[in-house]
Protein backbone atom coordinates (compact mmCIF):
# COMPACT_ATOMS: atom_id res chain seq x y z
CA UNK A 1 0.00 0.00 0.00
CA UNK A 2 1.26 3.45 -0.84
CA UNK A 3 -0.60 5.50 1.75
CA UNK A 4 2.49 7.28 2.96
CA UNK A 5 3.48 8.13 -0.57
CA UNK A 6 0.17 9.97 -1.14
CA UNK A 7 -0.12 11.77 2.15
CA UNK A 8 -0.27 15.01 0.23
CA UNK A 9 -3.61 13.93 -1.26
CA UNK A 10 -5.23 15.07 1.96
CA UNK A 11 -4.68 18.57 0.68
CA UNK A 12 -8.03 20.11 -0.14
CA UNK A 13 -6.97 21.61 -3.45
CA UNK A 14 -5.94 18.24 -4.85
CA UNK A 15 -9.19 16.78 -3.54
CA UNK A 16 -11.16 19.49 -5.29
CA UNK A 17 -9.17 19.07 -8.46
CA UNK A 18 -9.93 15.35 -8.38
CA UNK A 19 -13.63 15.99 -7.95
CA UNK A 20 -13.62 18.34 -10.91
CA UNK A 21 -11.75 15.75 -12.92
CA UNK A 22 -14.46 13.25 -12.00
CA UNK A 23 -16.97 15.35 -13.92
CA UNK A 24 -14.88 14.94 -17.07
CA UNK A 25 -14.86 11.71 -19.09
CA UNK A 26 -11.16 12.21 -19.81
CA UNK A 27 -10.37 10.99 -16.31
CA UNK A 28 -10.69 7.74 -14.41
CA UNK A 29 -12.68 9.65 -11.80
CA UNK A 30 -15.55 9.79 -14.30
CA UNK A 31 -15.74 6.02 -14.44
CA UNK A 32 -15.34 5.66 -10.69
CA UNK A 33 -18.08 8.23 -10.07
CA UNK A 34 -20.50 6.29 -12.28
CA UNK A 35 -19.65 3.10 -10.43
CA UNK A 36 -20.00 4.75 -7.02
CA UNK A 37 -23.38 6.20 -7.98
CA UNK A 38 -24.59 2.82 -9.17
CA UNK A 39 -23.50 1.16 -5.93
CA UNK A 40 -24.49 4.04 -3.65
CA UNK A 41 -20.88 4.37 -2.44
CA UNK A 42 -19.48 7.45 -0.78
CA UNK A 43 -15.73 8.16 -0.93
CA UNK A 44 -14.94 6.00 2.08
CA UNK A 45 -16.91 3.08 0.69
CA UNK A 46 -15.31 3.43 -2.73
CA UNK A 47 -11.84 3.55 -1.18
CA UNK A 48 -12.71 0.49 0.88
CA UNK A 49 -13.92 -1.33 -2.20
CA UNK A 50 -10.72 -0.54 -4.10
CA UNK A 51 -8.72 -1.41 -0.98
CA UNK A 52 -6.93 1.89 -0.66
CA UNK A 53 -6.92 4.75 1.81
CA UNK A 54 -9.43 7.54 1.11
CA UNK A 55 -6.56 9.98 0.58
CA UNK A 56 -5.30 7.89 -2.32
CA UNK A 57 -8.61 8.22 -4.13
CA UNK A 58 -7.91 11.78 -5.27
CA UNK A 59 -4.79 10.61 -7.08
CA UNK A 60 -6.57 7.64 -8.61
CA UNK A 61 -9.35 9.89 -9.89
CA UNK A 62 -7.00 12.11 -11.87
CA UNK A 63 -5.53 9.21 -13.82
CA UNK A 64 -6.58 8.65 -17.40
CA UNK A 65 -9.71 6.51 -17.93
CA UNK A 66 -9.43 2.77 -18.41
CA UNK A 67 -9.72 2.12 -22.14
CA UNK A 68 -11.79 -0.75 -23.42
CA UNK A 69 -9.08 -1.76 -25.87
CA UNK A 70 -6.23 -1.58 -23.32
CA UNK A 71 -8.20 -2.79 -20.36
CA UNK A 72 -5.75 -5.21 -18.81
CA UNK A 73 -2.69 -2.98 -19.23
CA UNK A 74 -4.48 0.12 -17.98
CA UNK A 75 -5.89 -1.59 -14.91
CA UNK A 76 -2.52 -3.12 -14.09
CA UNK A 77 -0.73 0.20 -14.45
CA UNK A 78 -3.09 2.13 -12.19
CA UNK A 79 -3.59 -0.66 -9.65
CA UNK A 80 0.17 -1.22 -9.33
CA UNK A 81 0.98 2.42 -8.80
CA UNK A 82 -1.64 3.01 -6.11
CA UNK A 83 -1.80 -0.42 -4.52
CA UNK A 84 -5.41 -1.07 -5.55
CA UNK A 85 -7.14 -4.39 -5.93
CA UNK A 86 -6.89 -4.84 -9.73
CA UNK A 87 -9.95 -7.04 -10.05
CA UNK A 88 -12.09 -4.50 -8.26
CA UNK A 89 -10.60 -1.60 -10.19
CA UNK A 90 -11.47 -3.42 -13.42
CA UNK A 91 -15.01 -3.86 -12.15
CA UNK A 92 -15.29 -0.23 -11.03
CA UNK A 93 -13.91 1.13 -14.27
CA UNK A 94 -16.17 -0.73 -16.65
CA UNK A 95 -16.96 1.47 -19.63
CA UNK A 96 -19.80 3.91 -19.16
CA UNK A 97 -21.70 5.29 -22.16
CA UNK A 98 -19.87 8.62 -22.29
CA UNK A 99 -16.41 7.10 -22.05
CA UNK A 100 -14.16 9.04 -24.39
CA UNK A 101 -11.67 7.76 -26.86
CA UNK A 102 -8.07 8.29 -25.82
CA UNK A 103 -6.46 11.59 -26.67
CA UNK A 104 -9.00 14.31 -27.39
CA UNK A 105 -11.69 14.21 -24.79
CA UNK A 106 -12.56 17.77 -24.02
CA UNK A 107 -16.30 17.74 -23.51
CA UNK A 108 -17.29 21.40 -23.68
CA UNK A 109 -16.02 24.10 -25.97
CA UNK A 110 -15.11 27.43 -24.41
CA UNK A 111 -17.98 29.89 -24.26
CA UNK A 112 -18.03 32.59 -26.92
CA UNK A 113 -15.94 35.59 -25.99
CA UNK A 114 -13.78 33.70 -23.54
CA UNK A 115 -10.02 34.00 -23.62
CA UNK A 116 -8.27 31.40 -25.65
CA UNK A 117 -6.11 30.67 -22.61
CA UNK A 118 -3.06 30.14 -24.82
CA UNK A 119 -4.37 26.73 -25.72
CA UNK A 120 -4.07 27.24 -29.41
CA UNK A 121 -2.91 30.61 -30.45
CA UNK A 122 -2.91 29.82 -34.15
CA UNK A 123 -6.64 29.22 -34.01
CA UNK A 124 -7.06 32.66 -32.61
CA UNK A 125 -5.95 34.70 -35.58
CA UNK B 1 6.94 34.73 -8.14
CA UNK B 2 7.56 31.03 -8.29
CA UNK B 3 11.18 30.30 -8.90
CA UNK B 4 11.77 28.50 -12.20
CA UNK B 5 14.09 26.05 -10.49
CA UNK B 6 11.14 24.73 -8.49
CA UNK B 7 9.37 23.63 -11.66
CA UNK B 8 10.14 20.36 -13.41
CA UNK B 9 13.19 20.80 -15.61
CA UNK B 10 13.05 20.30 -19.37
CA UNK B 11 14.02 16.64 -19.16
CA UNK B 12 11.39 15.88 -16.57
CA UNK B 13 8.85 17.86 -18.54
CA UNK B 14 9.67 15.90 -21.70
CA UNK B 15 9.45 12.61 -19.82
CA UNK B 16 6.03 13.41 -18.39
CA UNK B 17 4.73 14.61 -21.72
CA UNK B 18 6.02 11.54 -23.49
CA UNK B 19 4.26 9.29 -20.99
CA UNK B 20 1.03 11.21 -21.38
CA UNK B 21 1.10 11.09 -25.16
CA UNK B 22 2.05 7.42 -25.09
CA UNK B 23 -1.22 6.74 -23.29
CA UNK B 24 0.12 5.96 -19.82
CA UNK B 25 -2.87 6.19 -17.51
CA UNK B 26 -0.92 7.44 -14.51
CA UNK B 27 0.79 10.25 -16.42
CA UNK B 28 -2.23 12.50 -15.84
CA UNK B 29 -1.78 12.15 -12.10
CA UNK B 30 1.98 12.74 -12.27
CA UNK B 31 1.48 15.93 -14.22
CA UNK B 32 -1.23 17.11 -11.84
CA UNK B 33 1.00 16.50 -8.83
CA UNK B 34 3.87 18.29 -10.57
CA UNK B 35 2.03 21.37 -11.76
CA UNK B 36 -1.17 22.01 -9.78
CA UNK B 37 0.27 23.71 -6.72
CA UNK B 38 3.02 25.42 -8.62
CA UNK B 39 0.52 26.97 -11.00
CA UNK B 40 -1.49 28.26 -8.04
CA UNK B 41 1.61 29.76 -6.50
CA UNK B 42 2.54 31.33 -9.81
CA UNK B 43 -0.92 32.89 -10.24
CA UNK B 44 -0.98 34.10 -6.66
CA UNK B 45 2.36 35.82 -7.12
CA UNK B 46 1.54 37.27 -10.53
CA UNK B 47 -1.92 38.47 -9.46
CA UNK B 48 -1.71 39.22 -5.75
CA UNK B 49 -5.11 40.93 -5.74
CA UNK B 50 -6.87 37.92 -7.18
CA UNK B 51 -8.62 35.76 -4.61
CA UNK B 52 -6.90 32.49 -3.82
CA UNK B 53 -10.03 30.58 -4.75
CA UNK B 54 -9.96 32.07 -8.24
CA UNK B 55 -6.27 31.22 -8.63
CA UNK B 56 -7.03 27.63 -7.66
CA UNK B 57 -9.94 27.48 -10.07
CA UNK B 58 -7.84 28.88 -12.90
CA UNK B 59 -5.03 26.42 -12.24
CA UNK B 60 -7.58 23.59 -12.17
CA UNK B 61 -9.07 24.63 -15.47
CA UNK B 62 -5.77 25.04 -17.25
CA UNK B 63 -4.55 21.67 -16.10
CA UNK B 64 -7.83 19.83 -16.66
CA UNK B 65 -8.10 21.23 -20.17
CA UNK B 66 -4.55 20.25 -21.00
CA UNK B 67 -4.84 16.75 -19.55
CA UNK B 68 -8.20 16.17 -21.22
CA UNK B 69 -6.92 17.32 -24.57
CA UNK B 70 -3.12 17.10 -24.71
CA UNK B 71 -3.21 17.38 -28.48
CA UNK B 72 -4.11 21.06 -28.07
CA UNK B 73 -0.55 21.65 -26.91
CA UNK B 74 2.07 22.07 -29.61
CA UNK B 75 5.51 21.44 -28.15
CA UNK B 76 7.20 23.04 -31.15
CA UNK B 77 5.66 26.41 -30.31
CA UNK B 78 6.11 26.71 -26.58
CA UNK B 79 7.52 24.81 -23.61
CA UNK B 80 4.95 23.05 -21.46
CA UNK B 81 5.72 25.22 -18.46
CA UNK B 82 5.18 28.43 -20.43
CA UNK B 83 2.06 26.99 -22.03
CA UNK B 84 0.48 25.99 -18.73
CA UNK B 85 1.37 29.30 -17.09
CA UNK B 86 -0.13 31.29 -19.93
CA UNK B 87 -3.16 29.05 -20.07
CA UNK B 88 -3.74 29.35 -16.32
CA UNK B 89 -3.21 33.10 -16.43
CA UNK B 90 -5.75 33.49 -19.23
CA UNK B 91 -8.20 31.29 -17.35
CA UNK B 92 -7.72 33.53 -14.33
CA UNK B 93 -8.38 36.61 -16.44
CA UNK B 94 -11.53 34.98 -17.76
CA UNK B 95 -12.69 34.35 -14.22
CA UNK B 96 -11.85 37.90 -13.17
CA UNK B 97 -13.68 39.29 -16.19
CA UNK B 98 -16.69 37.10 -15.44
CA UNK B 99 -16.64 38.30 -11.87
CA UNK B 100 -16.31 41.90 -12.99
CA UNK B 101 -19.45 41.60 -15.07
CA UNK B 102 -21.39 40.65 -11.96
CA UNK B 103 -19.87 43.14 -9.58
CA UNK B 104 -20.07 46.94 -9.39
CA UNK B 105 -16.75 48.59 -10.13
CA UNK B 106 -15.12 50.29 -7.17
CA UNK B 107 -14.45 53.93 -7.96
CA UNK B 108 -11.58 53.78 -5.54
CA UNK B 109 -9.68 51.50 -7.85
CA UNK B 110 -6.42 53.00 -8.89
CA UNK B 111 -6.09 53.41 -12.62
CA UNK B 112 -2.86 51.84 -13.68
CA UNK B 113 -1.26 51.77 -17.08
CA UNK B 114 -1.70 48.61 -19.07
CA UNK B 115 1.96 48.50 -19.94
CA UNK B 116 3.72 46.25 -17.44
CA UNK B 117 7.25 46.83 -18.65
CA UNK B 118 8.30 48.70 -15.56
CA UNK B 119 6.58 46.48 -13.07
CA UNK B 120 8.76 44.40 -10.86
CA UNK B 121 7.89 40.80 -10.27
CA UNK B 122 5.19 40.38 -7.65
CA UNK B 123 3.67 43.85 -8.04
CA UNK B 124 -0.02 44.27 -8.60
CA UNK B 125 -1.10 43.60 -12.14
CA UNK B 126 -3.38 46.05 -13.96
CA UNK B 127 -5.25 42.98 -15.12
CA UNK B 128 -6.44 42.49 -11.56
CA UNK B 129 -8.58 45.58 -12.08
CA UNK B 130 -12.03 44.33 -13.12
CA UNK B 131 -12.38 47.17 -15.64
CA UNK B 132 -9.18 46.13 -17.34
CA UNK B 133 -10.10 42.46 -17.17
CA UNK B 134 -13.49 43.19 -18.75
CA UNK B 135 -11.87 45.22 -21.52
CA UNK B 136 -9.37 42.44 -22.10
CA UNK B 137 -12.22 39.96 -22.45
CA UNK B 138 -13.70 42.10 -25.19
CA UNK B 139 -10.52 42.15 -27.31
CA UNK B 140 -10.27 40.12 -30.49
CA UNK B 141 -7.87 37.16 -30.24
CA UNK B 142 -5.15 38.84 -32.28
CA UNK B 143 -5.52 42.02 -30.23
CA UNK B 144 -4.96 39.94 -27.11
CA UNK B 145 -1.80 38.65 -28.71
CA UNK B 146 -0.67 42.22 -29.32
CA UNK B 147 -1.48 43.19 -25.75
CA UNK B 148 0.48 40.23 -24.43
CA UNK B 149 3.50 41.36 -26.43
CA UNK B 150 3.06 44.91 -25.17
CA UNK B 151 2.90 43.63 -21.61
CA UNK B 152 6.07 41.67 -22.19
CA UNK B 153 7.74 44.85 -23.39
CA UNK B 154 8.37 43.53 -26.89
CA UNK B 155 9.50 46.28 -29.25
CA UNK B 156 10.12 44.37 -32.44
CA UNK B 157 7.46 45.37 -34.99
CA UNK B 158 7.67 42.04 -36.76
CA UNK B 159 6.58 40.14 -33.68
CA UNK B 160 3.42 42.23 -33.60
CA UNK B 161 2.98 41.91 -37.35
CA UNK B 162 3.18 38.14 -37.05
CA UNK B 163 0.42 38.05 -34.45
CA UNK B 164 -1.69 40.31 -36.64
CA UNK B 165 -0.96 38.37 -39.81
CA UNK B 166 0.64 41.38 -41.46
CA UNK B 167 4.05 40.01 -42.36
CA UNK B 168 3.17 40.17 -46.04
CA UNK B 169 3.01 43.97 -45.94
CA UNK B 170 5.93 46.26 -46.72
CA UNK B 171 7.98 47.30 -43.71
CA UNK B 172 6.50 50.77 -43.72
CA UNK B 173 2.88 49.67 -43.96
CA UNK B 174 3.54 46.95 -41.41
CA UNK B 175 4.94 49.48 -38.95
CA UNK B 176 2.00 51.82 -39.47
CA UNK B 177 -0.58 49.05 -39.06
CA UNK B 178 1.07 47.76 -35.89
CA UNK B 179 1.22 51.26 -34.45
CA UNK B 180 -2.47 51.81 -35.22
CA UNK B 181 -3.40 48.61 -33.45
CA UNK B 182 -1.26 49.36 -30.41
CA UNK B 183 -2.67 52.89 -30.17
CA UNK B 184 -6.21 51.60 -30.50
CA UNK B 185 -5.70 49.07 -27.72
CA UNK B 186 -4.11 51.65 -25.44
CA UNK B 187 -7.00 54.04 -26.04
CA UNK B 188 -9.54 51.34 -25.25
CA UNK B 189 -7.92 50.64 -21.92
CA UNK B 190 -7.45 54.29 -21.15
CA UNK B 191 -11.19 54.82 -21.78
CA UNK B 192 -12.07 51.83 -19.64
CA UNK B 193 -10.07 53.33 -16.82
CA UNK B 194 -11.75 56.70 -17.19
CA UNK B 195 -8.86 58.49 -18.83
CA UNK B 196 -10.44 60.77 -21.41
CA UNK B 197 -7.21 62.14 -22.83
Amino acid sequence: MNDQMFESAADPHMERFAHRASANPAFLGWQLAAFARARGFDDAALAGYLECAPAVLAHVRVCGPIRADHRRADVTEVASKFGLNPVRLAEAAKPVPAEPSAGDTEPDPAPAGAFLAARDRTDAS
Amino acid sequence: MTNDSEWPDRDEEARLLERLLAGCRTAHEELAVCYLHRLCQFLGAAHPKAREELCHQAADEALLNFLAKPSSYDATKKGLLAYLRMSAECDLLNLLAREARHRPVSLDSVAEPVDRRNRTSGCESPLDDPRVAAEYAALAPNERGVLELMCEGVRDTDEYAEVLGLLHLSAERRRAAVKRTKDRIQKRFARALGDTR
